[in-house]
């Protein structure tokens, strides 16, 4: 394997603002799981923030001492992760485990024992009392993403990073997190940040989203706006290739041809448009800028899903390839 | 649980029988004739022929099996060529000498190896990964009896620290030098045995999750990663231990430690079949109830593992 530095997250930038629920969403190797563990300083060894900042409350998590954002960690910013099952220690109790994140950050065993009771039963497991003592192999799938639910929000966080928490799961039960997600957001005022690839997931919780592709943001904006008027062509494949209930039968089911690219490598000017099919000339070399393209919503495109409208007839495009509305091939000169 | 048991106490038996039989097959082949020894240098060749009607060695090989295996399920391992006294006596009162060793070798192994695994584990690629495997691998290289008699030379008779050999009625100093040599091959082994284990385990998951919760580095790797380290060592540990109380010939004979291993090496020369037989079994009931507490110590340090 040839070597390479990889850059997984490559300039990426935004704010977070109190109780606000922001959806990050991308394809697998899209740089969002690593954008959220930036954010608390764990990037798994041999990754590493080479440069940039992280201000909470006037803060730079960044440089902070190891002690410093340890107190971070759990207590004013906390993450739960994709696979509870792997994500609980196995060998030791659950109701430990969520009583750690408290005793962690100076609670007493029994007030921790306490609240970690409480916090069960609020995230929705019964018997909370008697649960605490099994370990996670002995709960479902959905109580275990409840109790990691309930050691994120143990001490009352300001944000709480979801890392795809219901790709886990089957169907109901992610319905079920979801709407748990979403009252503890009303209820606690807890900011969220929900990673997924979904973005039904998006659709249900987040007010606020942000695309990802190849470790930069392609769109953001608020919800309603992307989904209804998505600017980046990657976005609007995206909602394109959601299957739909109502669709005929015979009509195909629809993806993004080609696949995400090499990030020890990446395609030169705009990292998307080997897929694109809205591409123009400026796409293969110049690499575009987050722009506002409608009130409160960014794109990074040259084109814009509104000129490929106008002027190459996206919405009447029926084979879908790189390069189907502009035209442009790899290897034409234009 | 219970069913489990009793199973593996089938087994054991099993497992039993068969090193019986081995023993006895191999004690069968070895030339010579014990009653020569019995009956010493000088004697006739009719006090010798007398002596081996005496212990019943002119009878039928499966006559003296049969004899053999039922006096060992009562306990009765045969009597001694050379001291004129009943085997499992015998070992029994060398026994407490190895069982202090083998507890003290073991103990030196985790208190040496853990650390150093631990370091190399959480350091990887680092210098002191570097300077942790050149250590491992020169202890498991050494050779026990070169280590033990390097540490004899050095530190019993350079730099006279320590005794040279014996067991000094259990004095502490005595204890020392043996247990150092014989649990320096194993800390090599566990360190690497650590490192690759905790390597395996750093990176899962939950340890991320332990971090993410504010955890401190400390208490992630004794809290979180070293109990699933556990199942791996504990094996091992158990093991080494049922080895080592099997008698360990070497240190023992380089130290002149009176243990068993010593006495089975003794007994080797001396043609002293029934005392050789009798260590050999004594030894391989040892492991295998070693081999059995491990896994029933399993059920306690893994809760998804349950009989």
């Amino acid at each position: 394997m040839p070597d390479g530095i990889i850059k997984a997250v490559d300039g990426v930038s935004f704010d977070l603002y109190p109780g606000e629920s922001l959806g990050i969403v991308g394809e697998s190797g899209s740089g969002k799981s690593v954008t959220a563990l930036s954010l608390l300083r764990l990037v798994p060894h041999p990754g590493r923030i080479v440069s940039g900042e992280v201000l909470f409350r006037n803060q730079d998590l960044l440089q902070m001492t190891d002690q410093e954002i340890r107190e971070i960690r759990g207590r004013d910013i906390a993450m739960i992760f994709q696979d509870p099952q792997s994500s609980l220690n196995p060998v030791l109790r659950t109701g430990f485990q969520v009583d750690e994140a408290m005793r962690a950050h100076g609670k007493s065993k029994a007030d921790a024992r306490a609240r970690t009771i409480e916090l069960l039963t609020k995230v929705r497991i019964p018997a909370a009392e008697s649960r605490v003592k099994d370990y996670p192999h002995q709960l479902s799938g959905g109580m275990r993403q409840r109790a990691m639910i309930a050691m994120g929000l143990a001490n009352a966080p300001s944000i709480l990073l979801a890392d795809e928490p219901t790709t886990a799961l089957d169907v109901t039960v992610q319905a079920q997190i979801l709407e748990l997600l979403a009252d503890l957001n009303r209820e606690l005022g807890t900011a969220i940040v929900m990673i997924t690839h979904n973005m039904g997931v998006v659709a249900g919780l987040c007010s606020r989203v942000m695309v990802m592709y190849a470790g930069q943001i392609v769109e953001e904006g608020p919800v309603e706006q992307i989904f209804e008027n998505p600017q980046h062509p990657y976005t609007w494949s995206l909602l394109k290739s959601i299957p739909r209930v109502d669709a005929l039968r015979h009509e195909r089911l629809r993806s993004i041809q080609g696949m995400a690219p090499d990030l020890a490598d990446p395609p030169a000017g705009c990292r998307f448009h080997p897929r694109c099919p809205f591409r123009i000339e400026e796409c293969f070399t110049k690499e575009p800028k987050l722009l506002d393209v409608a009130p409160n919503q960014r794109a990074a495109c040259w084109v814009t899903m509104d000129r490929a409208r106008r002027e190459m007839g996206a919405d009447t495009l029926i084979d879908i390839h790189p390069g189907a509305g502009s035209g442009v091939r790899p290897g034409e000169e234009i | 649980m219970t069913r489990y048991i009793i199973r593996r106490l089938a087994w054991m038996v099993l497992v039993l029988f068969g090193v019986a039989v081995v023993t006895f097959i191999i004690a069968f082949l070895v030339p010579g004739d014990p009653a020569r020894l019995y009956a010493g240098s000088n004697a006739s060749p009719a006090s010798v022929a007398i002596i081996h009607h005496q212990l019943g060695l002119d009878r039928p090989v499966y006559v003296q099996f049969v004899d053999y295996m039922w006096r060992v399920l009562h306990l009765d391992f045969g009597y001694s060529y050379r001291y004129s006294a009943p085997v499992l006596p015998a070992i029994l009162q060398r026994f407490p000498a190895t069982a202090e060793l083998a507890v003290a070798g073991v103990f030196v192994e985790v208190i040496v190896g853990l650390p150093i695994g631990i370091l190399a584990a959480t350091r990887p690629g680092s210098i002191w990964d570097r300077i942790t495997m050149i250590f491992t691998f020169v202890t498991l290289a050494a050779p026990p009896f070169w280590l033990g008699l390097i540490f004899l030379y050095v530190f019993g008779a350079v730099i006279p620290i320590f005794p040279l050999g014996g067991y000094g009625n259990g004095a502490p100093q005595y204890l020392f030098l043996p247990a150092l040599t014989l649990g320096l091959g194993g800390a090599g082994y566990y360190a690497r045995l650590l490192r690759a284990v905790l390597l395996d385990i750093l990176p899962k998951d939950y340890i991320r999750t332990a971090n993410a919760k504010g955890v401190t580095p400390g208490t992630v790797m004794f809290r979180h990663a070293l109990p699933n380290a556990l199942t791996v060592l504990i094996t091992q540990l158990g093991m080494d231990l049922g080895y080592f109380l099997a008698g360990v010939v070497v240190i023992e004979t380089v130290f002149a430690w009176p243990g068993i291993g010593k006495q089975a090496v003794d007994a080797i020369f001396n043609l002293d079949i029934p005392l050789v037989m009798g260590t050999v079994l004594f030894g391989a009931l040892l492991i295998v109830a070693a081999n059995v507490a491990v896994d029933i110590a399993y059920t306690f340090i893994d809760p998804r593992v349950r009989y």
